[in-house]
């Protein structure tokens, strides 16, 4: 189960990267759609202003002209009849495109002249909503508007009042909605985008797009976006449906406060965002892609990354449990990979450790059974022979022997314990530094080689003219050189030569021992100042050996800050280099 | 019951109190240092029964064994195994191409024991 946390974690900060950039991602597509939604809705508001100002300023213009009609009126300049005012009133009609007619009216409503067919000389228009307006003292009045039958008209009434403000008549227009589109010439770009008004009634005096609404179908809805409007509250809607134009629209709705009425400023949604809903749809799309793409992508690193983990992990629990041959086997060269190949080389170590181990314990139980066999085995004779009454045979021959073979037992434990000791730690060596000089050392440790061998050449290559002084524990020393010469001798054939020489070089002293003996085989060099290694030709020639001489002779050169190295050819010979620092350049001691 | 016994094993203390106990006991006794040899004394003078050490110089007992069960001549003869190793280790040549083992230090006696049985059961 561990292998899967770290893969969860690795899953979770691959998550942390990748959802801030998804929420930015979709917090930019979000913004650009809110910001085309703005954008349209100011456009509307600014639009539906300007068309008020507009309208306004045309009532204005409108209002003026019926004064002026009013004025002319009641100056009586050349009005006999009723007819003539007619002619009159339509002459100016004319220039006002939106306007059907007007109708001229006394102080009791009555009407004296129209230029309208469904109005009639004498009708009494007492009773009509707008004109009770001007009865409670407004000159200027628009009324909502007037429907009568299929038919729909807008009266834009003023008052004429004398100086002593009394009523003396009244001038109306008739506009007919249908023909407004005069009244605000501006048009808008989409095709489905319209703008008009509505009265206080909530009937749709002016539609842009719509001129020939029937009549049941210019009533506003309930809860239309118009209604707040209606109180006086600038409304903006991104989204209703209108059952008039039967569409989803967006827009805005103001008040146009001094007549009660509200303008509307709307946009078919789809013209204005579909655009934008496609674009943004786009862009969801691509963004999701990209974020399973990405995923993908980085699941798929991830498991590249964790593998080589996993890898170590299964082959450090193999070694674990004995499998001392497991390797990750890892290639590349990225601090995994490197890790792995560590790991790889520490396992190796230790497999050849345990190697070495084995071997070792294998050797030292035959080195020490062989002497004990011998012990035993003599006395379980002589114990036979005293038993059965035979002859004894030569005793004293017997009890050396067994001296012997004691010997040759306490030899063995005191090399084993000597090679614990200085594995278990470098310093317990004790070494006693004094200077010497090695040229000494290497003539005292040789004398003994060149009085008792006979079989080899000792060949000295040795300047006695000048002293090798180092920093050394003599009595250390001399033991490891008596253990090369000895190798050398033990390895070489009968007649070889055994070189010693002895050299400075680059504040350095240089110990060459060097033989004509079996040599080593080539990739076992490395390996055989190691505990308990043993080159595999030396097994059959010496299987008495433990693999410890070579070791000791490195740990205390190593104690020696120098260094023991060999270079060997198998059936040509070998060498062996010790490195020593010269006394000069060991200015603490 | 006299037997030809050849012992083959590099530690001279233990070849030689072998050669001496079955001396004692009536047998005729050969030796040989290390297996080269020990196969050698063999073919000229085929023994009744082998001692053999396992681990020897030039010639280790695993291989004097195995060569031992490839000649026709030499192929009869019982085997049997002295030895200090600790282990079952490569060292031993195949279960069924030797008699016997002793692990040393070994007791006299039980090997006087074995030679008596497997020399009678040779002649048998």
């Amino acid at each position: 189960m561990k292998q899967f946390s770290l893969r969860n974690r690795l899953y979770v900060l691959i998550l942390i990267v990748l959802i801030p950039l998804l929420f930015l991602q979709l917090f930019a597509i979000i913004s650009r759609y809110d910001r085309a939604l703005h954008s349209e809705i100011d456009a509307s508001l600014d639009f539906a202003e300007a068309v008020n100002v507009t309208f306004k300023n045309y009532l204005r213009d409108l209002w003026n002209t019926e004064y002026s009609i009013a004025l002319a009126l009641t100056a009586g300049e050349g009005f006999n009849s009723p007819e003539q005012i007619e002619r009159y009133m339509k002459g100016i009609a004319r220039m006002y495109p939106a306007v059907e007619g007007f109708i001229w009216l006394d102080r009791q409503y009555i009407v004296l002249a129209s230029t309208i067919s469904s109005i009639k000389r004498g009708d009494n228009l007492a009773n009509q909503r707008y004109l009770k307006q001007i009865f409670y003292g407004e000159d200027q009045v628009v009324s909502d508007l007037v429907t009568e039958d299929t038919e729909s008209f807008l009266p834009v009434g003023r008052a004429l009042r004398d100086n002593n403000d009394q009523l003396v008549g009244i001038i109306v227009a008739i506009l007919e909605p249908s023909r407004m589109d005069e009244i605000v010439p501006i048009s808008r770009n989409d095709e489905r985008s319209a703008f008009g008004f509505i009265d206080r009634k909530g009937m749709i005096v002016y539609h842009s797009l719509l001129h020939d609404l029937p009549i049941e179908k210019k009533k506003m809805w309930n809860g239309s976006p118009a209604t707040p409007a209606f109180h006086g509250i600038v409304n903006v809607s991104a989204k209703y449906y209108s059952p008039i134009t039967e569409d989803y629209r967006m827009g805005a709705y103001i008040p146009m406060s001094s007549l009660g009425w509200v303008t509307f400023v709307t946009s078919n949604r789809h013209d204005v965002l579909g655009q934008v809903i496609l674009a943004t749809i786009r862009d969801m799309v691509i963004l999701v892609i990209v974020a399973i793409l990405s995923l993908c992508v980085a699941l798929r690193v991830g498991n590249k990354f964790l593998k080589p983990i996993r890898v170590l992990q299964q082959t450090a629990q193999a070694i674990s449990q004995g499998e001392l041959e497991a390797r990750t086997l890892i290639q590349g060269s990225d601090e995994l990979a490197v890790t792995g190949q560590i790991f790889d080389e520490m396992a190796e170590r230790i497999q050849q450790l345990e190697i070495s181990r084995t071997r070792f314990l294998q050797t030292a139980a035959h080195e020490l059974r062989n002497p004990m066999a011998g012990i035993k085995g003599l006395l379980s004779l002589v114990r036979r022979r005293m038993a059965q009454g035979k002859p004894l045979g030569d005793i004293t021959q017997m009890l050396e022997v067994m001296d012997r073979e004691i010997d040759r037992l306490s030899n063995l434990l005191n090399q084993i314990i000597e090679a614990f000791r200085t594995q278990r730690d470098r310093t317990q060596l004790s070494l006693i530094l004094k200077k010497v000089n090695l040229i000494d050392v290497v003539f005292v440790t040789l004398k003994p080689f060149q009085l008792t061998v006979h079989q080899c050449n000792f060949i000295r290559d040795i300047d006695t003219s000048s002293d090798i002084w180092v920093a050394g524990d003599s009595v250390r020393l001399e033991e490891v050189i008596r253990n090369l010469l000895s190798n050398a001798v033990k390895y070489s054939p009968n007649g070889g030569n055994i070189t010693i020489r002895l050299t400075t070089d680059d504040g350095n002293a240089i110990l060459v021992v060097k033989d004509q003996g079996i040599g080593i085989p080539q990739e076992q060099v490395g390996r055989i100042f190691d505990c308990f290694y043993r080159a595999s030709n030396l097994e059959r020639r010496d299987p008495g050996g433990m693999g410890l001489g070579l070791y000791i002779c490195k740990e205390i050169i190593e104690g020696h800050d120098g260094t023991i190295w060999a270079e060997s050819e198998e059936g040509v010979g070998s060498s062996f280099y010790i490195k020593l620092p010269l006394y000069k350049n060991r200015e603490e001691i | 019951m006299m037997a030809h016994i050849l012992i083959i094993d590099d530690e001279p203390t233990i070849n030689m109190i072998l050669q001496e106990v079955l001396r004692d006991e009536g047998h005729e006794v050969s030796s040989a240092p290390n297996g080269k040899m020990g196969l050698e004394v063999m073919r000229q003078n085929p023994p009744d029964l082998v001692i053999c050490d396992l681990r020897m110089p030039d010639l280790s007992g695993r291989a004097v064994v195995e060569t031992m069960r490839t000649e026709p001549v030499l192929q009869p003869i019982p085997v049997i195994i002295t030895t200090g190793a600790v282990y079952d280790t490569d060292e031993f040549p195949p279960a069924e191409l030797y008699q016997a083992t002793f692990s040393k230090p070994f007791d006299l006696i039980e090997i006087i024991d074995k030679v008596q049985e497997l020399v009678e059961a040779r002649t048998r």
